[in-house]
C-alpha cells in the first residue's frame, strides 16, 4: 500500500456504525444491519481529500483484544502488524464505557505505542443517544484523552467530512502514549450524563413483547406472513403490466430482425427462446423482489433479528447448537455462501460447522423467486389475482420458509447427534437497541444491491443456458436431438422423485447460480416443439401442464428447490471456511438426500393414494 | 447476600462478585462488563429455560441459563455504596 498517502483502520465494538461509516466515506456498500458481527473480514477502500488519496480499512468489531473468534483474530493481528498509519476507534454514544476499554487496550499495544501511531475517537450514533437523553463532555473526553474526539452521525455527511478532516490533520504526527492513563469506568461515569432515567422503558416493553412466551412466535410468524403477504398482493399488477409491454415487444423484435436480413432459424432461437424467457423473467421476478427485499432489509436494519435469535435461542439448544445459527440462516437467506462467511462469528467450532452445514437449508436470494412463481401457478386455482390468492400464497410461502427452519434444526440436532458429537457451548448475544431504518437508503440499497444483483445473474446466466439448450435441442444424435437424449437419461430419477428429466437437468445446470432453474425449464419445454401463445401469465401454466406437470410436480419441486445441493458460490465458500472437502461434500450430501428422499416420498405417497 | 443471578428477577440490580465459568466464557463475559463489582440488572427474561438478557455497561446481553448460573452476585443496599476501582 506504499502508493497511497495514508492507510487508516476503522476499529471498534461490534455494532457501532463502523461499516455505515466506512461506505460513508468511500462510498462503497459493505452489507450492514443492526445486529453485531456482519463484519466478519477487513474491508477496504479508497477516499480522496485535498487530492490526497488514502486507504480506509474496516475491521470487524471487536469486544476486545483478548481474542476469542476468528473475527476477531483478524481485527488484533490488523492492529499489531503496524500497517495503519492512524486508527479511527469508533464507539457507540450510548454505550461509551465500552468503547473505552477497547481505546486502552488498543493504546497499550506494543505497536501503537512503539511508532505512535495516531489515535482518533469517533463517538457515533450521536443523534440516538440525544434521542435518549444521553449527553457527552466531548471537552473533558478531549482533556483527559488527549487525542482528538470527533462526535459523529454516520447518517450526516458534514459530520463525515469533519472526521475525514480530523484523519487528515494526524497524518505523520506520532504520538506519545506513556503518560496517558485513564479508567474507562470513571471517566465514563463523568462524560456522560443521563437526563432521562427511564430512557430504555419503551424498548424494553418492545423486548419483551417480541420475546415473550407466546407472542414472540406468533409475532415471528405473523411478521414472516405480513412480509410474503405484501409481496404477493403487491407483485400482481406491476407483474402484469411488465408482462403486456416486454410482450408487445415480441412482435417488433422479430420483424426487426428479419428487416435485418437474418437467418429464419436464428431468429427463432433469439426471440421465441431467449428473448421470452428473460422477458418472463424480467416481469415474474422483479417486482416480488423489489417488494421483498427492502422489507426484509428494513428488518434488518431495525434490529429484529438479534431478537429472534433470543427468542429461537431454546430451540436451538434442544439441538445442541449456538443461537446465533439463527442469525446466521437469516443472512443465508439473503443468500448462503454470505451465511456461511457469517458462521464466524460463533466461538465453537463445532457449532460452526454445524451452521455451515445447515446453513443451505434455508432459500437463498436466488430460489425466493422460483418458490413464489410456483407456489402462484399452482396452488391458487381460481383464486388467483385476488384479496384471499395473495393471503393464501404468503401462507404458503411461510409454510416452505418454515420446513426450511424445522430443517435446519432437525439437521442439526442430527449432526450433533452422529457426526458432531458434542455438549451446547458458552456464547454471549448482544441485543442492539432498536434504530430506525433510513427508509429512502434501504430502498436504493436493496432495489440496487439485491433485486437488480439477482435478476442481472438470472439474465447473464439465463441467456447462453438458452443458447446451450437451443444448440442441444437442434443437434441430432441417431435421429434424437442431444436434449432429449439428456432429459431421457434423467427422467427415470426425475420421475421416481415425482419430477421430470427437464427439472432435474435444470436443477444441474442451475448449479452456478439457482435463479436460472425456472428460466431453462422453460426454454428448454419451448424447444421441445410446443409453441405457446403468449397471450397472457397463464400460458406459463398452460406451457408446463402441456408437459406434464400437476400438483403434485409442482410440490415436488418447490422441496426440491429448497433442500438440494448448494450452488456453487456456497460450496467454494464452504470449502474456504472449513478447508475440507470431506466437510464440503457433506454439506453437498446432506440436502441433496434430504431433498431426494422427501420428493420420493411425496411421489410414492401421492402414488400411494390415488392422487396426482 | 450473595446468589446466582438466575435468582434475580426482573428488572432488578445487582453486583457481581465471582464468576465461576470457564476461561473462555469468563474472558468472554469481562470483555462485556461482568467483572467483580460492576452492577448489572435484569432486562428481559424469555421463555423458561430460554436465554435471558442483562443490562450491563449500557448493553443489553442475552446469556444462556446454566452461563446465568455460574454469575454470582449480591444484592441490598451495601451493594450500592461500595465504590472500588474495578479496572484491573
Amino acid at each position: 500500500m506504499d502508493n497511497y498517502h495514508m492507510v487508516v483502520a476503522l476499529a471498534g465494538n461490534p455494532n457501532v456504525g463502523k461499516s455505515t461509516i466506512f461506505n460513508g466515506i468511500t462510498g462503497l456498500k459493505q452489507h450492514t444491519a443492526n445486529w453485531p458481527g456482519v463484519t466478519v473480514e477487513s474491508a477496504s477502500g479508497e477516499f480522496s481529500l485535498d487530492g490526497k488519496v488514502c486507504v480506509l480499512v474496516d475491521l470487524p468489531g471487536t469486544y476486545s483484544l483478548n481474542t476469542h473468534s476468528k473475527e476477531e483474530e483478524v481485527a488484533r493481528q490488523y492492529l499489531c502488524s503496524g500497517e495503519a498509519d492512524a486508527v479511527v476507534v469508533v464507539c457507540d454514544a450510548t454505550c461509551v464505557e465500552r468503547g473505552l476499554h477497547l481505546l486502552k487496550q488498543i493504546l497499550s499495544l506494543e505497536t501503537i505505542k512503539d511508532h505512535g501511531i495516531p489515535l482518533v475517537l469517533c463517538v457515533n450514533l450521536c443523534d440516538e443517544a440525544r434521542k435518549k437523553g444521553i449527553e457527552i463532555d466531548f471537552d473533558l473526553l478531549k482533556d483527559v484523552l488527549q487525542i482528538p474526539v470527533v462526535s459523529c452521525c454516520a447518517r450526516r455527511s458534514q459530520d463525515l467530512a469533519c472526521l475525514k478532516q480530523t484523519i487528515l490533520q494526524c497524518e505523520g504526527t506520532s504520538c506519545n502514549y506513556d503518560c496517558l492513563d485513564f479508567s474507562p469506568k470513571h471517566l465514563a461515569a463523568e462524560t456522560v450524563y443521563y437526563t432521562r432515567t427511564n430512557y430504555r422503558k419503551r424498548e424494553e416493553t418492545i423486548d419483551r413483547i417480541v420475546t415473550g412466551r407466546f407472542t414472540g412466535t406468533l409475532i415471528m410468524v405473523l411478521l414472516l406472513l405480513t412480509v410474503f403477504w405484501l409481496t404477493m398482493a403487491g407483485a400482481n399488477y406491476p407483474s402484469g403490466l411488465l408482462w403486456d409491454l416486454l410482450f408487445s415487444f415480441e412482435g417488433t423484435l422479430a420483424s426487426c430482425l428479419t428487416a435485418l436480413g437474418l437467418p429464419d432459424l436464428f431468429i427463432q432461437a433469439l426471440v421465441y427462446g431467449v428473448y421470452r424467457v428473460l422477458a418472463w423473467v424480467v416481469s415474474v421476478m422483479l417486482p416480488p423482489m423489489a417488494i421483498f427485499f427492502p422489507l426484509f432489509t428494513l428488518l434488518e436494519d431495525l434490529g429484529y433479528l438479534p431478537r429472534i435469535a433470543f427468542h429461537m435461542d431454546r430451540s436451538f439448544k434442544r439441538c445442541r447448537a449456538c443461537g446465533k445459527q439463527c442469525l446466521t440462516m437469516a443472512m443465508g437467506f439473503g443468500c448462503n455462501a454470505a451465511g456461511v462467511i457469517g458462521c464466524r462469528i460463533i466461538d465453537s467450532p463445532r457449532e460452526r460447522l454445524i451452521a455451515i452445514l445447515t446453513n443451505s437449508l434455508v432459500p437463498c436470494n436466488g430460489r425466493f423467486p422460483t418458490l413464489i412463481t410456483l407456489i402462484t401457478l399452482f396452488f391458487l386455482a381460481g383464486i388467483q389475482g385476488t384479496f384471499t390468492g395473495s393471503f393464501v400464497a404468503a401462507l404458503l410461502l411461510t409454510a416452505v420458509i418454515l420446513a426450511g427452519v424445522c430443517a435446519t434444526l432437525g439437521c442439526s440436532w442430527m449432526l450433533s447427534h452422529t457426526l458432531l458429537k458434542g455438549v451446547p457451548s458458552a456464547f454471549t448475544l448482544e441485543l442492539p437497541p432498536y434504530r430506525r431504518p433510513q427508509i429512502g437508503k434501504v430502498l436504493v440499497r436493496s432495489i440496487l444491491d439485491r433485486t437488480l444483483f439477482v435478476l442481472g445473474r438470472a439474465a447473464a446466466v439465463a441467456a447462453p443456458a438458452g443458447l446451450i439448450i437451443w444448440i442441444l435441442a437442434n443437434t441430432a444424435v441417431n435421429g434424437q436431438s442431444l436434449l432429449l437424449h439428456l432429459t431421457g437419461f434423467f427422467d427415470p430419477l426425475g420421475k421416481l422423485m415425482g419430477l421430470d428429466g427437464v427439472i432435474l437437468m435444470a436443477f444441474l445446470l442451475g448449479f452456478p447460480a439457482n435463479e436460472i432453474v425456472v428460466p431453462i425449464i422453460l426454454m428448454a419445454y419451448l424447444q421441445s416443439g410446443m409453441l405457446v401463445e403468449m397471450t397472457d401469465s397463464a400460458a406459463l401454466f398452460t406451457l408446463l401442464t402441456a408437459n406434464g406437470w400437476t400438483w403434485k410436480t409442482a410440490l415436488c419441486m418447490l422441496v426440491f428447490c429448497l433442500f438440494h445441493w448448494p450452488c456453487s458460490t456456497t460450496c467454494l465458500t464452504i470449502k474456504k471456511e472449513t478447508g475440507s472437502l470431506k466437510w464440503t461434500a457433506v454439506a453437498i450430501l446432506l440436502p441433496t438426500l434430504l431433498g431426494v428422499t422427501l420428493c420420493i416420498a411425496i411421489n410414492t405417497a401421492a402414488l400411494c393414494l390415488g392422487i396426482s | 447476600m450473595v446468589l446466582p443471578l438466575s435468582q434475580i428477577d426482573l428488572g432488578e440490580t445487582a453486583k457481581v462478585v465471582w464468576i465461576a465459568s470457564q476461561k473462555a466464557m469468563a474472558d468472554r463475559l469481562a470483555d462485556l462488563g461482568f467483572i467483580p463489582d460492576e452492577e448489572i440488572s435484569c432486562v428481559l427474561k424469555g421463555r423458561k429455560g430460554g436465554m435471558r438478557a442483562y443490562l450491563v455497561r449500557n448493553a443489553v446481553i442475552g446469556l444462556r441459563e446454566e452461563n446465568i448460573n455460574e454469575i454470582f452476585v449480591q444484592t441490598g443496599p451495601s451493594s450500592c455504596s461500595a465504590s472500588l476501582d474495578s479496572e484491573k
